[in-house]
């Protein structure tokens, strides 16, 4: 039958029509809702596979400033919470590093990257819930560096917000996602970045300085590390960087809040929740 | 902020971005288990089968052309077909055997000309298009593409000779197509795979497959 299709057009137009008219036949059916978990077993599924395939072909660079050597000594430490599990380095190893980029500024961003950097590293998927923002294109990737010294999290395609309004990463910990980065600010760049090895930690950096030191985050470098109840800030909320550090609020993000989803290194075998990004308000 | 298109999502999805086939799992999953279920009339069994499809659109995402006119959706909604029936076929113990409609799919691995239709229809049109046609000839679409039955089981099921089901089959697409043509949903044409237009009304005299939409 293919070889006569290809000969005849005439067939082939046939074919076409009847084609269309079998595609057509789902189009006629009640949609009908799956159960609420099948998205996440798809959305695991998928990862999986992801994660078996190794490298993407897309590979993104994290700025010099966010693998320094010796970064436990040289980038202002953050603390946001204590490791779930005591050693459970499979559970946090993840929370290393988080950049939040918006999208008219990645393109600079990335070229700059590859400019600057020449290592090769390894790349895990990112799932952004809820769905709605999934839907609008908001996607991101977490760049894993060779030297496994930091991890950065890219998520692009946020919307704007409005003035006042920020981005907040939470790292999640098994039982309790906190707010762990400074806010991404208007439409420009900003990160914040981890030693993987302990995931406690974690710095910032402004655009601005992703080729010079990170921005100091004052009030939260210097804080002592908190309890991960003393760092919940629930969306719409209006607090400072400063007051955000010492705020007691809800341990978990704000319903609705995107979450974040991945493995904390391409082989590992157990899936878990890095982060959540948040939007909350800045009162500066 | 405008939402992506499928064509972007698909390319997005290609290009090994999970979110990307999230947000085409949260815009496409009431039809795609929709159908799954309608052909399994079972829900576990219908969100495995979704669940692989997707997993198949994630695996092959890229071999998506939308510049050739493919609709995301339909070719989704072909895959989730393909897997409800074969898991069908399975449950039943029923020999793998390409269905009568089957075989006019199969050729839909590489999405192409259905893609301006598909985008244009509407679930309440395309129904009264189904219902349009003869009872006999809607049986037969039906036990084909939502059984699975090939020509031969369709025409045992039905107790009707075997070319008369073949004929029915294809009637009844053909006054579908005409059907949904005339709904103005046909919006983008027809093109081959290479983008060129087809004239509709061509009909093939070697193979007597003269019959058109127009009949």
């Amino acid at each position: 039958m293919t070889a006569h299709l290809t000969r005849c057009k005439a067939c082939h137009a046939e074919f076409v029509r009847l084609r269309a008219a079998v595609q057509a036949l789902p189009l006629a059916l009640e949609e009908r809702e799956p159960a609420t978990d099948l998205r996440d077993r798809v959305e695991a599924a998928v990862l999986d596979e992801f994660t078996k395939e190794g490298r993407p072909a897309a590979q993104e660079r994290p700025p010099a400033i966010l693998r320094p050597h010796g970064a436990r000594a040289t980038m202002p430490v953050l603390s946001v919470g204590s490791r779930t599990g005591g050693r459970s380095v499979t559970a946090w190893a993840a929370a290393a590093a988080l950049l939040l980029a918006f999208s008219l500024g990645m393109l600079g961003w990335n070229l700059r990257l590859h400019q600057a950097l020449g290592q090769q590293e390894e790349e895990v998927a990112i799932a952004l819930r809820p769905a709605r923002l999934a839907a609008r294109g908001v996607g991101g990737r977490l760049p894993y560096p060779a030297d496994r010294e930091v991890m950065v999290v890219t998520v692009r395609g946020l919307p704007p917000l409005s003035p006042g309004l920020i981005y907040e990463v939470w790292p999640a910990h098994p039982d309790a996602p906190v707010p762990a980065s400074p806010a991404a600010q208007g439409r420009t760049n900003s990160a914040v970045a981890a030693d993987p090895t302990d995931p406690e930690a974690l710095a910032s950096a402004g655009e601005a300085d992703l080729v010079g030191e990170p921005t100091r985050w004052a009030p939260r470098a210097s804080a002592p590390r908190p309890s991960p109840r003393r760092h919940g800030l629930a969306g719409g909320q209006r607090a400072s960087p400063a007051t955000r550090a010492a705020t007691p609020a809800s341990p978990a993000p704000p319903a609705g809040l995107p979450v974040i989803r991945t493995r904390c290194r391409p082989r590992c075998t157990r899936y878990h929740r890095l982060a959540a990004v948040a939007v909350g308000e800045d009162g500066r | 902020m405008a939402e992506p298109g499928d064509d972007d999502l698909i390319q997005a999805v290609a290009h090994r971005d999970p979110t990307a086939l999230m947000a085409l799992y949260d815009r496409h999953r009431r039809a795609a288990f929709g159908l799954a279920y309608r052909v399994l009339d079972d829900a576990p069994t219908a969100e495995e089968v979704v669940q692989d499809a997707f997993l198949l659109v994630w695996r092959h995402a890229a071999s998506f052309d939308p510049a050739r006119g493919g609709s995301v959706r339909a070719w989704l909604l072909t895959i989730v077909h393909h897997r409800a029936i074969d898991t069908l076929r399975r449950r039943l113990g029923r020999r793998r055997e390409a269905s009568g409609l089957e075989a006019v799919e199969m050729a839909l691995a590489t999405p192409d000309a259905w893609g301006e239709v598909a985008r244009g229809l509407e679930r309440d049109e395309v129904r009264a298009a189904v219902a349009s046609l003869p009872a006999e000839q809607r049986r037969a679409i039906e036990l084909a593409y939502f059984e699975g039955l090939t020509h031969r089981e369709v025409a045992e099921r039905t107790g009707s000779p075997l070319g008369t089901v073949k004929g029915r089959l294809r009637l009844g697409l053909q006054k579908l197509h005409g059907a949904l043509v005339a709904a103005g949903m046909d919006r983008g044409g027809e093109r081959t795979e290479g983008g060129g237009a087809v004239a509709p009304a061509v009909g093939c005299r070697q193979g007597g497959g003269g019959a058109t939409h127009e009949r």
